[in-house]
This record gives structure tokens, C-alpha cells and sequence, in this order.
């Protein structure tokens, strides 16, 4: 391992965040009743790096659920306020499938049309990967070549594997190795670590029972089974609540709304996030509404994630995060739809 | 990095009103040199602080880079708002968006072009454009129906337009008051297709208006022998940002915005979620 990897002991853990927070915003998962939630850490509060899943992923930090874009007078037009920041945020225990939805997010949000939002977010954010492993039952993001519950590479500033007593972690990018850069508080990388590593990577990947086969075939495959009559069935449970979406570290969408303040004559343009599950999100003028009906929407949000999105971006918009199965309060899981479809059991 | 959301300043220099809830605005930019260049068939996101944005059609000449209009039927907030403004009044604009009419592919081509209410306002910049350039186009004809003559954009240019060099304008609305003196046809556009005699050799159609219209509209060409790659539409879907992000329009792997709204008519039908 290259020396840009380091060993930090659990027990050096609370004096190494304490200098982060000196220079950085951090924000990390913490046991929130039944769950977990990225929270922005006061000094002295304890983040929760073995973890299953938190319900939102870290996109909020780059895509915020509201978000304003300017602010208005009726008289003299808008002017842009992008917010200042003191400090860099440090995104820290990302876990391998959300740290590739940001790269997917970076795509969507890239492209010709870059959206400044966004970028002036991501450039100010450093994410602080952790290998995942806790899988459970509705991961299945060893269905997809490059993901796994660990990352190579890419995708990360800095990667931390969890090692019993221990954390291993390595850099990925410049800014990265400036957070493992104080004397005395790492130990060296040893071949035992890496070994280790190697042992736990090996035991959560059997952890990922749940699994879409065949993905390169996928887009073809549901367009072959579009009108297949699982769809009408999970339709009927869908409450078109939208939580898969809101929770889908990998969906975009926003409205886009004016709030007025009190005199009428000022106010912000804001964004907010939407869904695709929700009536009226394709409804324009004089009534019309292409996807009026449930199972359109349903099946909208599994064809874009898993048909469309390559023609769009160049990647599936899928991380095999599990949450949209995991928080469905119908036990809607499209993992068990393609079973379905296939005739087969989801366990490979 | 380019705010993309950031409207531009422009000036409202002339309202003319075109039904009981339709107006058309010609607007000025005060910023970028006040120039506007765009495409027939490409939108601009309409802006007023207080309610938002809506996507609307451009409707003049693409010729005149000076100024532009936006033709507006009132039908919810915002819209219902720009019916009180008058010239003089200030609103924002971003622009030009999405993709055009085949205004290339249709040179040396004969041109039908079939329209549904307010669906002539996304055509007009292509007509203006074709009557610039008449001797690159054959035969055109011009198709439009609506609900009943009231409804009709436009009506004091169709004779100007049925003058041009071999131009032919019809006309149909689906009602006539029993009062009223109507020379022309009656029933939805489609009628059209039998007075009009249209042939499928060496054409291109272009279509706009209610989903459901395009689909009669384009089925009956096909039953005359066309093929789906002769003949383009407009599509309409909701849309929030214009610049494929917010994820609103988005039809199979195309966000309408940016790869629409204009579609070959096959490419179109492969879609799911429409009514074509
Ligand atoms: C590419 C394109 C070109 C268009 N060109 C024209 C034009 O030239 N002239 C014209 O009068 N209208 C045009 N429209 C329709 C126009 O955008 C809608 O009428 C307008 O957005 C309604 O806004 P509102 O605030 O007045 O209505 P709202 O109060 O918001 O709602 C009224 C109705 O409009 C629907 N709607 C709301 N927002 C949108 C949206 N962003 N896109 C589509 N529908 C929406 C609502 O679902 C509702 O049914 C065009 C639409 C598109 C997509
Ligand atoms: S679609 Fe479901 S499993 Fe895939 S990334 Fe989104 S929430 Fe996770
Ligand atoms: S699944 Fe729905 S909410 Fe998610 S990105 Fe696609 S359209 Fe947007
Ligand atoms: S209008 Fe926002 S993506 Fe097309």
C-alpha cells in the first residue's frame, strides 16, 4: 500500500475528528431513533460509522431539499446570492454505493448545461468514504460491475475500511491526504492490515444476497416486459408517496417555486426536491397529465433508473443502495418485480 | 461557470391582443446587446418574480434578432398574471431552448404544416422563415383548425400568407355559432386533409397542438401514405429548468427540453407515457 494509506486506531478516532473540526465542517452519520442520519457534528458528538443505511442519502449536502437560487424585487429585478462558505465540508462514512450516486450526480449535474448550484457544493465538499460492511437484506449492489461495498479509486477523497480496532484508510485524491497528515496520531499499514482488509471486503460481499442479474441485458429486458402484469400488481399497493424517490441517493428532480414574502414585492426563487411518484408531476396545461395513472408512474421511476438512464448519462441511475425497497411502506422492491418477471428467486 | 437559472432583463414593447385569452407580446432584451437570435420551434423560460417560470413558445419572425414575441394563452398563475402587463413592463427571460423545426431538412421539399389552436404560435417562426426563403421550399400548405373561429391566432396575416408564391392557407373550426358567417370548413383538422388534396411525394409535415390532435393528425397521414420520418411535432410536457436537470419532461431517455420539443414523428412513437 502506498504511503499515502494509514492505519488510525478506534481509540485515536475522537482525537482525529476533533482536529478536523478545527478546519473543517463535518458531517457524518448518527443513530437517529430506528435509523441513522447524516448530521453536521457538534464538538464532542459521536458519528456512527458502522452503520446500515441512513434514510437520506448524502446528496443533500450537493442537492439540498430546498435550495434558493436568487432573490427578487418586483422593481429592480434578481440578483444571485450563492452561499458563502467558510469552511470546506467533510462528508464523512459515505458509504461505496452513495459515494458512486455522487458520481452520478456529478454527471446529471454536469454535462453542457452545468448546473453552478451544484458545482459551488461539490467543489467546497470532501467525501469521506467508508467500505460497507453491513449489508442487508435489500442491498444488491454487487448486481452492478462497478460497485461492491467497497471503492476503487475513484469516487472518494479518502476511503476508511474498518478493520475491528482499527480503521485503514487511503487517500484518493490531494485533498484527501491532507486529513491523515498529523504526526504521531497513525500508525503504519501493515501486511496483516491488508490482509484483513481483504477478509472483511470478501465476508460483506456474501453479505449481498439480493441481486439483479444480467445488467447489460436490462434496458432490453423491460422494454420486452413493459406491459407485463407485475406492474399492475405492485401498482395497486403504490400509495404514491414518493419516499423511494426522496430517499434515492441517485434522483434529481426539483420544482422550481417563487416564495413571496410578506410585502409582495420581494421574494426568492427557490428549488425543492419532487417526485415523479406524485400526481401532478406530469401534468401541464388545460389538465393534460401523461402518467395520470399509478402503475405509469411506478413503472416510470424503475424504467428511468434502470432503462433510460444509460442513454441519458452514460451509467445505470442505480446504486443497489436498497432504500427505495427498504423505506416502500407497500413493500414495493423492483429487485423481487424482476424476479417476478424472470420466473426466479431474487437469491442468486 | 454561467448561471443558467438567472433570467435575463427584457421589456415588454408591444401587447396585441389575438382571442378573448390569448395576447401576444413583443419583448426587447435590455441586457446581452439586446440581441436575440433562436431557432422556429425553440422556447424561452417566461419569468415573473412572484410566480415563477413558464415555458412558452417563441412566435415571430427568426429573422428579426431585434425583438421577439411570445404569444400566451392565460390559462393558470403566471400565465393569468402576464394578462394584466403592458408595455413597458419588465419580465425575464432564459433562452432559447430545445430543438427546431426542420427547416433544412425541408428545403427543396414540399411543406405541409397542420396546427391546433394555440399550436400555431410554435409554427409561425417556421411560416415567416419559409416566406424569407420561399424559393428553397415547394408548395406550402397551412392547416389549421380550431374549436371555433374566436379561438383563431393570427387571422390578420392568413390572407398575407395565402398571397405568397404557391401558398395555400385552410381554414376549419370544430363549432359555429348559429349566428355566425363562416366561409370556410367546418370540423376537427383532419377535414382538412380532403380539401387540401395533400401527397405524400417529396413532403414535410410539421404538426403542433393538443397531444390528442397530433395523434389524429399524424395517424391520418399515415392512412394517406406518409411515413413516420416525414412528418415532425412539438411536443408539450411540464417543465421546470429548460436545461435537462430538473427532471420534469423527461420521456424515455430524452429530456424534452433539450432533445425536444420538436420530434420526428417515429422517434416520437417509441416512447411511452403519450398519446401519439
Ligand atoms: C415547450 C412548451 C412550449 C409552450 N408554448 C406555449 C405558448 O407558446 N403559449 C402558451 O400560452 N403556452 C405555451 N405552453 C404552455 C405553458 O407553458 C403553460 O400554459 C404554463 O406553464 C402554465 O403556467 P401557469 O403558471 O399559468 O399555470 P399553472 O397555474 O401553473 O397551472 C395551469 C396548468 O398548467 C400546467 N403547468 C404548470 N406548469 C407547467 C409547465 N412548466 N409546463 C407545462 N405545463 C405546466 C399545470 O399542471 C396546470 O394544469 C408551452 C409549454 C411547453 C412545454
Ligand atoms: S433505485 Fe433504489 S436501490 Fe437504486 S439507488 Fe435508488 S434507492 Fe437505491
Ligand atoms: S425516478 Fe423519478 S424522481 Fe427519480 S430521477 Fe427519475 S424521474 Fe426523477
Ligand atoms: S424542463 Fe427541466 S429537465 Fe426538461
Amino acid at each position: 500500500m502506498e504511503k499515502d494509506a494509514v492505519i488510525l486506531l478506534k481509540s485515536k478516532v475522537r482525537h482525529w475528528l476533533d482536529l478536523l473540526l478545527e478546519k473543517y465542517v463535518v458531517c457524518a452519520p448518527v443513530k437517529n431513533k430506528a435509523d441513522y442520519k447524516f448530521t453536521e457534528l457538534e464538538p464532542g458528538m459521536e458519528p456512527c460509522l458502522s452503520y446500515t443505511r441512513t434514510l437520506i442519502p448524502p446528496k443533500k449536502y450537493l442537492h439540498p431539499q430546498q435550495e434558493t437560487l436568487f432573490s427578487y424585487k418586483r422593481t429592480d429585478g434578481m440578483e444571485a446570492q450563492l452561499p458563502e462558505f467558510e469552511k470546506k465540508t467533510v462528508v464523512l462514512g459515505v458509504h461505496p454505493c452513495d459515494a458512486r450516486a455522487i458520481q452520478i450526480y456529478d454527471v446529471v449535474f454536469g454535462g453542457d448545461l452545468p448546473d453552478i448550484y451544484y458545482w459551488h457544493r461539490r467543489k467546497n465538499t470532501i467525501i469521506v468514504a467508508i467500505s460497507c460492511t453491513e449489508p442487508d437484506e435489500n442491498c444488491f449492489c454487487m448486481s452492478f460491475s462497478d460497485c461492491g461495498p467497497t471503492l476503487d479509486k475513484k469516487g472518494y477523497d479518502l476511503l476508511l475500511t474498518d478493520l475491528g480496532d482499527r480503521y485503514v484508510m487511503e487517500a484518493g485524491s490531494l485533498e484527501g491526504s491532507m486529513l491523515i497528515q498529523h504526526p504521531g496520531l497513525f500508525d503504519r499499514v501493515t501486511d496483516a492490515d491488508i490482509q484483513a482488509k481483504g477478509r472483511a471486503l470478501e465476508i460483506a460481499k456474501l453479505r449481498v444476497r439480493s441481486k439483479i442479474p444480467d445488467i447489460k441485458g436490462l434496458p432490453a429486458f423491460l422494454e420486452r416486459h413493459y406491459e407485463h402484469d407485475v406492474w399492475a400488481k405492485e401498482a395497486k399497493k403504490c400509495v404514491s408517496c414518493g419516499a423511494c424517490t426522496m430517499t434515492c441517493p441517485t434522483c434529481f428532480c426539483y420544482h422550481m417555486e417563487d416564495f413571496n414574502r410578506f410585502n409582495l414585492s420581494e421574494g426568492e426563487r427557490v428549488r425543492i426536491w419532487d417526485s415523479c411518484q406524485l400526481f401532478d408531476f406530469a401534468e401541464v396545461a388545460m389538465g393534460e397529465n401523461f402518467r395520470r395513472d399509478r402503475e405509469a408512474r411506478l413503472k416510470w421511476r424503475i424504467y428511468h433508473k434502470l432503462a433510460y438512464w444509460p442513454e441519458q448519462f452514460g451509467t445505470l441511475g442505480c446504486t443497489g443502495c436498497g432504500r427505495c425497497a427498504h423505506y416502500c411502506m407497500a413493500d414495493i422492491d423492483m429487485t423481487r418485480s424482476m424476479a417476478e418477471i424472470r420466473g426466479e428467486s431474487i437469491y442468486a | 461557470m454561467l448561471n443558467l437559472y438567472m433570467p435575463l432583463k427584457a421589456k415588454i414593447i408591444e401587447v396585441k391582443k389575438q382571442t378573448h385569452d390569448t395576447k401576444t407580446f413583443t419583448i426587447r432584451l435590455f441586457e446581452n446587446g439586446s440581441k436575440f437570435g433562436f431557432k422556429p420551434g425553440q422556447f424561452n423560460m417566461v419569468s415573473l418574480p412572484g410566480f415563477g417560470e413558464a415555458p412558452i413558445s417563441i412566435s415571430s419572425d427568426p429573422y428579426n434578432n431585434e425583438t421577439f414575441d411570445h404569444t400566451i394563452r392565460f390559462v393558470g398563475s403566471l400565465t393569468n398574471a402576464m394578462e394584466s402587463f403592458r408595455e413597458g413592463d419588465i419580465i425575464g427571460i432564459r433562452g432559447a431552448y430545445g430543438s427546431s423545426w426542420p427547416v433544412d431538412e425541408a428545403k427543396g421539399k414540399n411543406v405541409i404544416v397542420v396546427a391546433g389552436g394555440i399550436g400555431l404560435a410554435p409554427i409561425r417562426p417556421f411560416i415567416l422563415q419559409m416566406f424569407h426563403d420561399r424559393k428553397s421550399y415547394g408548395k406550402i400548405q397551412i392547416l389549421y383548425g380550431a374549436r371555433g373561429s374566436g379561438e383563431m391566432l393570427f387571422t390578420d396575416e392568413f390572407e398575407r400568407w395565402g398571397r405568397q408564391p404557391d401558398t395555400e392557407v385552410h381554414l376549419t373550426v370544430d363549432r359555429v355559432a348559429p349566428d355566425e358567417n363562416w366561409e370556410h370548413n367546418k370540423g376537427v383538422v383532419t377535414v382538412l386533409y380532403e380539401i387540401a388534396r395533400i401527397d405524400p411525394e417529396n413532403t414535410v409535415v410539421v404538426i403542433c397542438g393538443p397531444e390528442i390532435m397530433m395523434r389524429f393528425a399524424s395517424r391520418g397521414l399515415l392512412k394517406k401514405g406518409f411515413y413516420g420520418p416525414q412528418i415532425y411535432l412539438s411536443l408539450e410536457r411540464r417543465m421546470k429548468c429548460g436545461i435537462g436537470k430538473c427532471g420534469h419532461c423527461q420521456l424515455g431517455g430524452c429530456f424534452v427540453c433539450k432533445h425536444g420539443p420538436v420530434f420526428r414523428y417515429d422517434q416520437a412513437r417509441e416512447f411511452h407515457d403519450t398519446l401519439l
